[in-house]
């Protein structure tokens, strides 16, 4: 019996002699959720140098992480709740989790790209934002900038422009008609229109101009999809002229203006999305999903599916692994929330349970895929 | 060169100098062997220094039914579960074969078994099935351990 154990433990001491080679290690490292990786920064430097600053590593780990999160506001201003899932429908229970900017009496969930979410803060003297990456509780606070007087609505989009690889935040504010007609006569523009890039670090004037007439209503989120923002305007006062579909270049900070097809000026309330890479336009009363099936071409939209009108139905969050299903949901009685992952081909739903739920909690959901892409950034510990 | 695939062997020896004959079409699921054969090496016997016979069998093996047209869908799921129902010793062994014979859906199905088993794992384990030098100072593992304090419980 001892000497079967002597041998199996040589030959085990045999194989250990050979050190797996980087690209392995690489390839299994890709294949772990965040926490495991958060944990194993401290085996050794050369693991920790991979995973906290490797950007390759980091882009590989991006694309096939499987992993998600939804955040969730809750009544309780200072904490959001996460709930941690995959997509091939493993959901974990609701876990509260302190937000950097719980200092503050509101805040608001911009948006999140590539596991990074952008919370900000608009009621106070001074506009707060953060960039945050809540699964390995590093955060970053962007330069505050003063709030303007006399704002009408202030439009938020969080993205990653792929050609810089950089971060941007771009912020439209409105202003009311008095404050607007002041600003054109002091020669400034009538809207203010600011991007803030990670790697500058700092906020900038948009050269572009906005290109649509005004007035005009935005729908949101404003969604970032396939390099770009989105946003839907609806002209204000007249039925006679078509919504228009404006989009944002990250990289080249330049707007473009797409067509509609004609049927859907006709539908009412609409806003963007972006479903696995696709950008999807999402009918609110009629519960319709469309997507762009080839971006930038117009007549490419189609319909995805669309689901029995609910009180209120919830954006399409994230596909499935397999692609044939959709996480979204429609709420029930006052703020609550029922998700299910409905089946687009059998029209099927089936409802998700998750543990630790409170009985009311709040829109806005964001999906977070998660991810360490890490920033030069504060870590979350630190915040009083 | 005529390219009838169907009668023609390979033959390999393992480090430990077993030797083992396959049909050309299982070997070349190893892209490192199907490069031999391509480039005419495959006449003789390959050897093969890095892996062992014991090894060496179980991925002509997993080659084997990969090609073998009788198996059903099911039957070839429930093949490769089994098949990686191994101890840590013998799952080193055949990441590193399978990496280095390129059988890509082999080394796929490795890679993710090795990621489910080390996930749970303390980073002292990790260092221990990896051979990996812990060449941090006391305090700067500490340091990393406290900034990530709510990742270890």
């Amino acid at each position: 019996m001892k000497n079967h154990i002597y041998q199996k433990n040589e030959e085990f001491a045999q194989q250990k002699r050979t050190s797996l080679p980087q690209e392995l290690i690489i390839e299994i490292l890709s294949l772990l959720p965040v926490k495991c990786l958060v944990r194993f920064q401290y085996v050794s430097k050369s693991w920790f140098a991979l995973i906290i600053n490797d950007s390759y590593f980091i882009k590989l780990h991006l694309k096939r992480s499987k992993e998600r999160t939804l955040i969730l506001e809750t009544d309780e201003p200072l904490d959001y709740l996460m709930v941690n899932f995959s997509i091939d429908d493993r959901f974990g229970e609701a876990v509260k989790i302190k937000h950097p900017l719980h200092h503050l009496p509101s805040t608001e969930i911009v948006d999140s790209c590539n596991g990074l979410v952008c919370i900000g803060n608009d009621d106070n003297a001074v506009c707060e934002f953060v960039i945050w990456n809540p699964l390995i509780r590093k955060h970053k606070k962007l330069p505050s900038k003063p709030k303007e007087k006399f704002v009408c609505g202030e439009y938020l989009s969080f993205g990653y422009d792929r050609v810089n690889d950089d971060y941007k935040v771009l912020r439209l504010v409105k202003f009311h008609q008095r404050a607007t007609l002041e600003r054109v006569r002091e020669g400034r523009r009538a809207y203010s229109l600011d991007i803030y890039s990670l790697r500058e670090h700092s906020w900038r004037m948009v050269e572009e101009e906005w290109p649509v007439e005004e007035p005009y209503s935005l729908s949101g989120p404003y969604s970032f999809s396939n390099g770009a923002f989105h946003w839907v305007a609806t002209p204000i006062f007249t039925m006679d002229l078509k919504k228009k579909h404006v989009a944002f270049d990250l990289s080249t900070e330049k707007f473009r203006v797409h067509e509609f097809p004609v049927n859907f000026s006709i539908k009412k309330r609409v806003h963007f999305v972006d479903l696995g890479g696709w950008l999807c336009a999402v009918f609110e009363d009629l519960c319709e999903v469309w997507v762009m099936k080839e971006y930038g071409v117009s007549s490419s939209w189609t319909l995805l599916y669309w689901v029995q009108p609910a009180f209120s139905n919830l954006s399409p969050l994230v596909f499935s692994h397999e692609g044939e299903k959709v996480l979204t949901g429609e709420v029930i009685d006052d703020h609550c929330i029922e998700l299910y992952w409905y089946d687009i081909k059998k029209n099927t739903r089936k409802i998700v349970e998750i543990q630790n739920m409170p009985e009311y909690f709040f829109l806005p959901y964001t999906c977070v895929g998660s991810t360490v892409v890490l920033l030069d950034a504060d870590s979350d510990n630190y915040l009083q | 060169m005529s390219s009838s695939k169907s009668n023609k062997i390979v033959k390999l020896e393992s480090s430990d100098n077993k030797t083992f004959e396959v049909e050309e079409a299982v070997a070349v699921q190893s892209e490192t062997l199907k490069n031999m054969v391509d480039d005419g090496c495959a006449n003789d016997t390959i050897p093969l220094p890095n892996v062992n016979g014991k090894i060496l069998e179980m991925v002509l093996g997993w080659c084997k039914k990969h090609v073998d047209e009788t198996v059903t869908g099911d039957e070839l799921n429930k093949y490769e579960a089994d098949f990686l129902d191994l101890d840590q010793a013998d799952l080193y062994g055949l990441l590193m074969a399978a990496n280095f014979l390129n059988v890509k859906g082999l080394l796929d199905r490795v890679l993710q078994r090795v990621a489910d088993m080390i996930k749970g794992k303390k980073p002292e384990e990790i260092r221990r099935i990896f051979n990996i030098k812990n060449d941090f100072t006391p305090e700067e593992e500490e340091e990393i351990r406290l900034e990530n304090a709510w990742a270890f419980d």
